[in-house]
């Protein structure tokens, strides 16, 4: 297990323990938290599951691949910490990792 | 070549032509009139309309907010009647444009069948493929197209909502005569009517089991959801129904055609003997050359200038997959089959955006798995009867009998 923060975009805190393997995106709908839409599922096909990563975290995530960082184009708001959370497998290195929703996936 | 000078866009009628029903004529030669309509640009006009060759075109356009599905102009274009199925059609999925029901119950199968969940289902599901591989009889023809390809995705379905196993076949009759709606062919009609005839009193028998003797599978899950409050009984229904339509025809299809055209090609087969690890890739790299999908469909909701394009509201605009699947702007040898190939970009057979097939994940796992069972298990086998037929809007694969032992006897 690994314990991630989702941090919304007016603030609110969400401490998640999630299962190795999952996604950081699955995580997030499993528990119904806002801010993540995920309208693929995890195909990384919508760009709804749009994250900001904390920089502190951000090299340990390493690159995305061409498919993820194609998909980037189609995220609202997309800055250089912009990651799409349906790509981010949770390992127990990613213990601790702090992610921040955007306003709008749309 | 078109090109959008001074601002100015061009209407769809000036777009250069491609004739789609020629390009799937038996004597056509159906690489070269994509190859050749790419020289023109990355898009054309058919009798169908307004027609998107260009990967890159299909990827920004399907995921546009300005355009939206239309199921219900297909069930009416196919003369449903009022009934059962027409209200099934009404409330489903696929009827819903970009709304929050539409969100909520995607997320809800997210939470069943997302990426993630789903991966960790990998191995139930290679022990149903080694079971049905298993059964299977070593005569010299086995018709893997019936027992094998539409028999996992059918059990599966089976295992999920709690039916008998024995079931399987005429789980997938019943999928195989509802997907007919995608011929476009009114003569089918009657056929898919019953079939959803048969369906809802089956699906309510599921729930109505599950209610009384709870199992672990996801049929259960779906109940969770909906004591949760997170789905109605009527969503339950559906979900359960649209299961059936959506988890077995194309899934066997892709199985099929993967099994048909990899191990109908010796080189390509001794490949993944040799490297079994490519085989996610190997699937791809096919279902680019010869998916299931050769057109999906949306809608303009407002009149849109795209790519120096003038298209007016309400105007149908075909995503041709196997034409973006060879863009050479994208795909380097876009013709040639390598599946190591560095730029393996997203398929687009499974949609995009809001609209990607949720079960994309279970499908491509079934796939990789039904290939790796055979692969280790026949290695020798060989391809004596494959027919793949195509028109402008699927591939279906007519007939695939294997001799499994094949050259080792």
């Amino acid at each position: 297990m690994a314990q991630i923060t989702y941090i919304e975009h007016d603030g609110t805190e969400h401490m998640l323990e999630v299962e190795v393997g999952y996604s950081v995106m699955q995580a997030a709908l499993d528990n119904m938290l806002q801010g993540i839409v995920a309208e693929c599922g995890g195909a990384c096909s919508c760009a709804t599951c749009h994250c900001y990563i904390d920089e502190a975290w951000l090299y340990k995530l390493g690159k995305p691949d061409v498919i993820e960082t194609e998909m980037m184009e189609f995220a609202v708001g997309a800055r250089d910490t912009s990651r799409l959370s349906c790509q981010l497998q949770v390992t127990e290195e990613l213990d601790g990792l702090i992610v921040h929703l955007p306003e709008s996936q749309y | 070549m078109v090109e959008s000078t001074g601002g100015n866009s061009i209407a769809i009628d000036e777009l250069p032509v491609i004739d789609v029903n020629a390009a799937y004529a038996p004597e056509a030669d159906f690489n070269a009139i994509v190859m050749a309509a790419h020289e023109n640009g990355p898009f054309a006009q058919s009798s169908r309309g307004f027609e998107v060759l260009g990967y890159k075109e299909c990827m920004a356009l399907m995921r546009d907010p300005r355009l939206h599905s239309d199921h219900m102009s297909l069930v009416n274009a196919m003369g449903f009647p009022e009934g059962p199925a027409m209200e099934f059609k009404k409330a489903m999925l696929l009827s819903h444009g970009r709304d929050e029901y539409r969100t909520k119950i995607r997320q809800a199968l997210t939470r069943a069948v997302g990426a993630s969940v789903i991966e960790k289902q990998r191995p139930m599901i290679r022990t149903l493929v080694g079971d049905i591989l298993n059964d299977l009889s070593q005569a010299s023809e086995s018709d893997l197209l019936h027992k094998f390809a539409f028999g996992v995705p059918s059990s599966l379905f089976c295992l999920w909502f709690g039916a008998p196993l024995e079931d399987a076949p005429w789980i997938a009759g019943l999928s195989d005569r509802i997907l007919k709606i995608f011929s476009f062919d009114r003569q089918y009609t009657p056929g898919i009517i019953s079939a959803y005839d048969e369906l809802f009193p089956y699906v309510q028998k599921r729930i109505d089991d599950a209610l009384e003797s709870p199992k672990d599978n996801l049929l259960a899950h779906f109940i969770a959801e909906n004591k949760a409050g997170h789905l109605t009984d009527t969503e339950l229904f559906h979900i359960v129904a649209m299961f059936n339509e959506a988890s077995t025809d194309n899934t066997a299809h892709g199985i099929a055609t993967a099994i048909g055209e990899l191990l109908g090609n010796r080189q390509r087969w001794q490949q993944l003997i040799d490297q079994p690890e490519l085989i996610p890739a190997a699937i791809n790299e096919n279902m680019r050359l010869s998916g299931r999908i050769n057109t999906l469909i949306r809608y303009a909701s407002q009149d849109i200038e795209y790519g120096g394009v003038e298209i007016p509201e309400g105007t149908g605009i075909s995503f041709f997959i196997p034409a973006a699947h060879r863009d050479p702007r994208v795909f380097s040898l876009p013709l040639e089959y390598d599946p190591t190939r560095t730029d393996a970009h997203n398929l687009l057979d499974f949609g995009g955006g809001v609209y990607t097939c949720l079960g994309k994940h279970v499908a491509m796992i079934e796939i990789q798995e039904a290939l790796a069972e055979l692969i280790s298990n026949y290695p020798n086998a060989q391809v004596t009867n494959f027919d793949i037929s195509s028109n402008p809007f699927v591939n279906e694969v007519a007939e695939l009998k294997v001799d499994l032992v094949g050259a080792s006897t």
